[in-house]
């Protein structure tokens, strides 16, 4: 079990992360946030390029820093934005990956065919990197946080660069690595994880604000969801009184997907991971709206 | 793997091609001249025979008999330049019956007068027209036995060196091997800091650290690239002070190497505390070099894992290399060991040296345990 005890990381005199509790069990775990929540600073520390400024982090009971070595090796990481060499072709670079996790070369060989298999990229194992796409990059980094079969897998912002088609594999291929270990995968498209994670953490105001698996996330909405079309003139009113999280042009109108604590002539509906995203992050939404129109 | 790895990346082709150009620029322009012109011009060319000569026939020490015997070389020399006048019309009607009445003529005529040009006219004909050998062999002779036995008057302004200073061993040797191990020593320099320069940067501007440093070397990658780093450091050395080595064979100074530096010649302008010989000078000289290309590699290979830009980076090599030629050219490669120091202050420069260099990878070594990987 892989557990955040309390803990704080501060970059000199900015607090990036606070008191921090989780828990990680065996599944797959979506880490939602708008970008620059700190998702990515408590991935740096669970996978120890970072340090906690207070607090532990433990693996089955162990400081992840003692440990050293010994965790590292049961470690995948996939940053946002990988590095790799242009030149080398993507078998070149996964053996260097392979070296740096101590599998020897007959092993990473086998291993490294079977990975490039399991992505799709079998054929091209021999290319130069400087020639693939976005989306086989990112492929080529799936391929090496798994080289040394990790028990803790984590991913951030996996998906990025990949087309639907290779999004829905990719999430198939999560599903079925999670079964015997921990998977902890940050995004801030909600459809990445909706219909894999076990369990969604939200950070909010450099806290978690929630660790909740999906139908409890969904149930902070319940019945305060509604649905309504109004006459164009009424909108600015709905976005004084309510929680508008989405606005749809219709013939004869403006629907609208808004949070009430009180009940009206509107239709209920049930609410999705996306809608309790919105709503908790409502003001960076508004926020990141106002930038743009700026 | 992982020390091939490392080893590969730093033997980058591209660097190699660019080392190679700096290499052959560097060659063309500050150390060629030394190869091609040794011994330069006449009458050190002379000199260096008649040098050898006596190496072969006296060995490395000339002793006062054996001077006796030189002079007796020097009055066959006369007599041949004698014989030559002899039979040159010009010299007969101008009376010149030796190099030295040649020479005091020259000197006693009045300027511009038909006798004065006669006689440069006939001078300039022996020296560079015909390049009479005894003419120019008379110059060297002279040079050399006027510092033997001017070497009788070295004082010893230092305690501790006792010596006769009957040494065979020519400045110009010194000269021309202190000048081309200097110029080497400042290129091997360059050669490392630019190789070594490149063994952090390249990764932390692909972003590569954030996957290397979770794997299971993780941080001790640092050490994996110091290791590749020094034998890269030492291969590199070796090839450049190999192929030194081959070039100097060509001017043929391996007579000298087993002269005392305290020669007749050199005791004249440079005194040294070690009683070295010229072989043990030169094998001085290259435990320098590989020190402070040690010494560059670690500075090198420390300013590469700080600074995030490659500007940065030349900026920082090039204080850093200008520093070391510096040093090189004070007085560790350049009279080293000389008495126009201290003795101590050598001891004390290589030790400092030593030490900031296991210094400031000590103190690396200690914050990448701790560093936050961005």
């Amino acid at each position: 079990m892989l557990e955040v005890h309390h803990v704080t990381k501060n970059y000199q005199s900015f607090t990036a992360l606070k008191e921090v509790d989780l828990q990680f069990d065996h599944g797959i775990y979506g880490l939602l946030a708008p970008n620059g929540a700190g998702k990515t600073t408590l991935m740096k520390m669970l996978v120890t390029l970072t340090f906690p400024s207070d607090g532990e982090i433990t693996y089955n009971h162990e400081n992840i820093v003692d440990l050293g070595e010994e965790y590292r090796d049961i470690l995948g990481y996939l940053p946002q934005d990988f590095g790799y060499y242009k030149s080398y072709t993507a078998e070149k670079y996964l053996m260097y990956i392979a070296a740096l996790k101590g599998l020897d070369k007959t092993k990473a060989k086998l291993r490294i065919k079977e990975l490039l298999e399991l992505v799709g990229l079998q054929d091209v194992g021999r290319k130069k990197l400087k020639k693939f796409s976005g989306g086989m990059i990112q492929r080529v980094g799936v391929c090496q946080a798994l080289l040394n079969d990790p028990k803790v897998l984590i991913l951030d912002e996996p998906t990025a660069g990949l087309d639907p088609k290779e999004r829905a594999r990719f999430k198939r291929l999560l599903s079925t690595l999670a079964r015997d270990r921990i998977i902890l995968l940050s995004t801030h498209i909600v459809s990445d994880i909706e219909s894999i994670a076990k369990e969604i953490i939200m950070i909010k105001d450099k806290r978690v604000l929630y660790k909740k698996n999906q139908e409890e996330l969904r149930s902070l909405l319940e019945g305060k969801l509604f649905e309504a079309i109004i006459p164009f003139e009424d909108v600015e009113a709905y976005h004084s009184k309510f929680s508008v999280l989405s606005e749809k042009q219709e013939k004869n109108g403006i629907k609208v997907r808004f949070v009430s604590e009180q009940k009206g002539a509107w239709n209920e509906v049930e609410p999705s991971l996306e809608d309790v995203f919105l709503y908790v992050y409502e003001e960076e939404t508004d926020l990141s709206e106002d930038r743009k129109h700026d | 793997m992982i020390f091939w790895h490392e080893m590969k990346k730093l033997w980058n082709p591209k660097v190699l091609i660019g080392i190679l150009l700096i290499s052959l620029f560097f060659y063309e322009f500050f150390l060629s001249f030394y190869f091609e012109y040794f011994p330069n011009g006449r009458p050190t060319a002379d000199m260096h025979k008649i040098n050898v000569e006596m190496i072969e026939d006296y060995g490395h020490t000339l002793d006062e008999s054996e001077f006796e015997g030189v002079q007796l070389w020097f009055e066959e020399t006369n007599k041949e330049a004698q014989a030559y006048l002899e039979q040159d019309p010009t010299a007969r009607e101008l009376g010149i019956t030796s190099y030295q009445s040649l020479h005091e003529k020259l000197a006693d005529a009045e300027f511009g007068s038909a006798e004065y040009k006669k006689m440069d006219q006939l001078y300039s004909r022996i020296m560079f027209e015909e390049e009479v050998d005894a003419f120019w062999e008379i110059q060297g002779y002279e040079t050399m036995m006027r510092h033997y036995e001017d070497s009788s008057t070295i004082s010893h302004p230092v305690d501790g060196i006792e010596d006769n200073f009957h040494s065979i061993l020519p400045y110009y040797v010194y000269e021309n091997f202190q000048n081309l191990i200097l110029k080497t020593g400042t290129l091997i320099t360059i050669v490392v800091s630019l190789v070594i320069g490149l063994v952090h940067l390249p990764d932390q501007r692909k972003n590569m650290l954030p996957i290397q440093y979770v794997t299971r070397k993780g941080r001790r990658l640092f050490k994996s690239k110091l290791i590749a780093s020094l034998v890269t450091t030492l291969v590199v050395t070796t090839i450049y002070l190999g192929a030194f080595f081959l070039l100097y064979s060509q001017n043929g100074t391996s007579p000298f190497f087993d002269s005392s530096l305290r020669s007749f010649e050199l005791g004249l302008g440079v005194m040294f505390w070690y009683d070295f010989t010229f072989g043990e000078y030169i094998l001085a000289t290259v435990t320098i070099i590989y020190g402070v290309a040690i010494l560059s590699a670690l500075l090198s290979f420390v300013i590469s894992r700080l600074v995030s830009n490659y500007l940065a980076l030349v900026g920082i090599q090039i204080c850093v290399t200008t520093s070391m030629a510096l040093i090189f050219s004070t007085f560790l490669l350049v009279r080293l060991f000389s008495t126009d120091f201290s003795l101590w202050v050598y001891w004390a420069w290589i030790g400092v040296l030593g030490v900031i260099g296991i210094c400031a990878l000590l103190w690396r070594n200690r914050i990448e345990w701790t560093v936050d990987v961005f």
